[in-house]
């Protein structure tokens, strides 16, 4: 019965803890500038992060390690220390991101700049990781974050062609804005792929004290945690394609992605709309700042856990202490936090295989995953996806960034 | 890329393949730029449009219709002022020119309008941001078929 309840919270918080400011971005500006064509990546991106989640779950309860503490163990410090530094650097854009979103949705409210947000917002999450236990972060938030379930409502009460939306499952070439297209695809992977996620769930499973009993439950919140997820990506796609699309608006601020449902539901979609965006950010706030400092602790080897009081495990709470410190000043200094968002998923996507390639070793090494290593099927659906994200980003991010397409 | 994948050609090929269509999608020639700054207006036209419609209907508050229309004047004048400096025919500059002029003064008025909350004046504001938008999707299709 506890075991049901565990499987039933878990499955209920992935949904509710899924979407967050890069997924809002890339699927809200997908959906406006190709209509229902970008389906598909958010639909490969959630089959990778299914395939990812549930090898970390399977890793810290097989060996009782995290994904970082694995790798240390694995590789060693020196080689732990390149995606420690590269990822920290992507993380830090990221968490400004998050940061900048949950800012702008309390723009959207009050009327007051979200540069003035930005440093409340940070200090309020501090608060509640200073304050709160893991189950805040693991469970309460996200169960607050199922608001975002406005925007499977929305999608349906705005009627888009089912038809064409069925037909963005399939990968089609674009017809306009190749670059453009390409790095959308490259956000999409970034936002929905992201490396955070990973190092969270499986502190997560070993501060729960995850044991192999618990395999069939970790496999149950991947598939259908993940899966509901990625069905909130594509509403905010598809809500988008139908109305932004055929308006010709091409979002570039989040003030014109906030109309996206009130022509739906009128007053109660901006507001619904703000509260998702508000809650989505906070929610990966929590998470990322918590996935930093488990990452950095566990591979220094320092004492760690959210569930200690903070003078007990004084550097794990220095490392998010000092990231939400540094956090809101790319916002502060005025830098569109859209702008921040596409950057930093880009660069996710770009720096995907540095995360991801160790941990494809461990979990194919039965020193650490035991009798349950992975089969082919999982290495070959993750490895190929790493590949293709990082070729596109290579290619597609510089275009972009210098202005093309 | 198709035809690279069939012949077997590695990862460089295409890498190659990618470069060659980001390139070709992002070239700038003064058509390309005309329908890019087309785009660009009709686009600020409509989401000027889209505030005043549903701050007119009451499904957004004062805080945010104020807010954003300051924004969108701002980028609107930002736009406005990269049509000198680019590579495009006289009449196109002037007929730019005078879109984003337009649609940043429609800004200016709606922010106006709901400063004294007149919601009655919205209804011309909004028909000169439809017609702004229809004009740059006109002048859009005219430079296609051409």
């Amino acid at each position: 019965m506890k075991k049901l309840l565990q499987l039933t919270l878990g499955i209920v918080t992935s949904i509710g803890g899924f979407l967050e400011v890069g997924s809002i971005a890339s699927s809200s500006q997908a959906g406006a500038s190709f209509a229902y064509q970008l389906i598909w990546p958010i639909v490969l991106g959630t089959i990778v992060l299914i395939f990812l989640v549930e090898m970390s779950g399977r890793l810290a309860a097989v060996s009782k390690l995290t994904v970082s503490g694995a790798m240390r163990d694995r590789f060693g410090f020196d080689y732990f220390v390149v995606p420690l530094a590269t990822l920290s650097i992507v993380i830090y854009l990221v968490l400004a991101a998050e940061v900048g979103g949950a800012a702008f949705a309390l723009q959207l409210v009050t009327g007051i700049s979200y540069r003035w947000w930005a440093v409340p917002v940070a200090l309020f999450a501090w608060f509640l990781l200073w304050k709160g236990p893991f189950a805040l972060v693991e469970r309460w938030v996200p169960l607050f974050g199922l608001v975002t379930l406005v925007f499977i409502v929305g999608a349906v009460k705005l009627g888009p062609d089912w038809s064409a939306v069925a037909h963005g499952l399939v990968p089609t070439r674009p017809s306009h804005d190749k670059a453009h297209y390409w790095f959308l695809v490259v956000n999409i992977l970034g936002a929905t792929i992201a490396p955070y996620l990973m190092y969270f769930y499986s502190s997560g499973a070993v501060e729960g004290k995850w044991d192999e009993s618990y395999l069939n439950i970790n496999r149950f919140i991947a598939v259908l945690g993940m899966s509901f997820g990625g069905l909130l990506a594509i509403a905010v796609l598809v809500s988008s394609a139908a109305v932004f699309y055929p308006a010709g608006v091409k979002l570039e601020g989040y003030d014109q992605i906030a109309l996206m449902l009130t022509g739906a539901l009128g007053s109660w979609g901006f507001y619904l709309f703000a509260a998702s965006l508000f809650i989505g950010c906070l929610g990966a706030i929590l998470e990322i700042a918590l996935a930093v400092a488990y990452m950095t602790s566990q591979g220094l080897g320092w004492r760690w856990g959210q569930d200690e009081e903070p003078r007990q495990v004084p550097r794990f709470v220095l490392v998010y202490t000092a990231l939400l410190a540094l956090a809101p000043w790319l916002i502060v200094l005025g830098i569109s936090p859209l702008a921040v968002t596409s950057l930093s998923m880009a660069l996710t996507a770009a720096t995907l295989p540095v995360a991801i390639i160790p941990f494809i070793v461990l979990m194919n090494d039965p020193v650490y995953a035991g009798k349950h290593t992975n089969g082919w099927i999982g290495n070959v659906v993750v490895v190929f996806t790493i590949v293709m994200a990082c070729i596109l980003a290579v290619v597609t991010i510089p275009l972009q960034l210098l202005g093309g397409g | 890329m198709r035809c690279a994948r069939h012949r077997g050609v590695g990862w460089s090929g295409v890498v190659i393949a990618l470069v060659a269509l980001a390139v070709s999608g992002c070239s700038r020639s003064p058509r390309d730029q005309a329908k890019k700054a087309l785009e660009s207006l009709h686009s600020w036209a409509v989401s000027t449009h889209m505030v005043g419609e549903r701050w007119m209907e009451g499904d957004v508050p004062d805080a945010y219709a104020s807010k954003a229309l300051q924004s969108f004047g701002k980028k609107v004048r930002k736009e406005r002022g990269k049509i000198a400096s680019g590579k495009l025919p006289n009449d196109m500059k002037q007929f730019l020119a005078a879109g984003f002029d337009s649609t940043a003064r429609s800004a200016d008025s709606l922010l106006s309008i709901i400063d004294k909350r007149e919601k009655s004046a919205t209804a011309d504001i909004l028909k000169q941001l439809a017609a702004q938008a229809r004009a740059a999707d006109s002048v859009k299709e005219r430079l296609g078929a051409e």
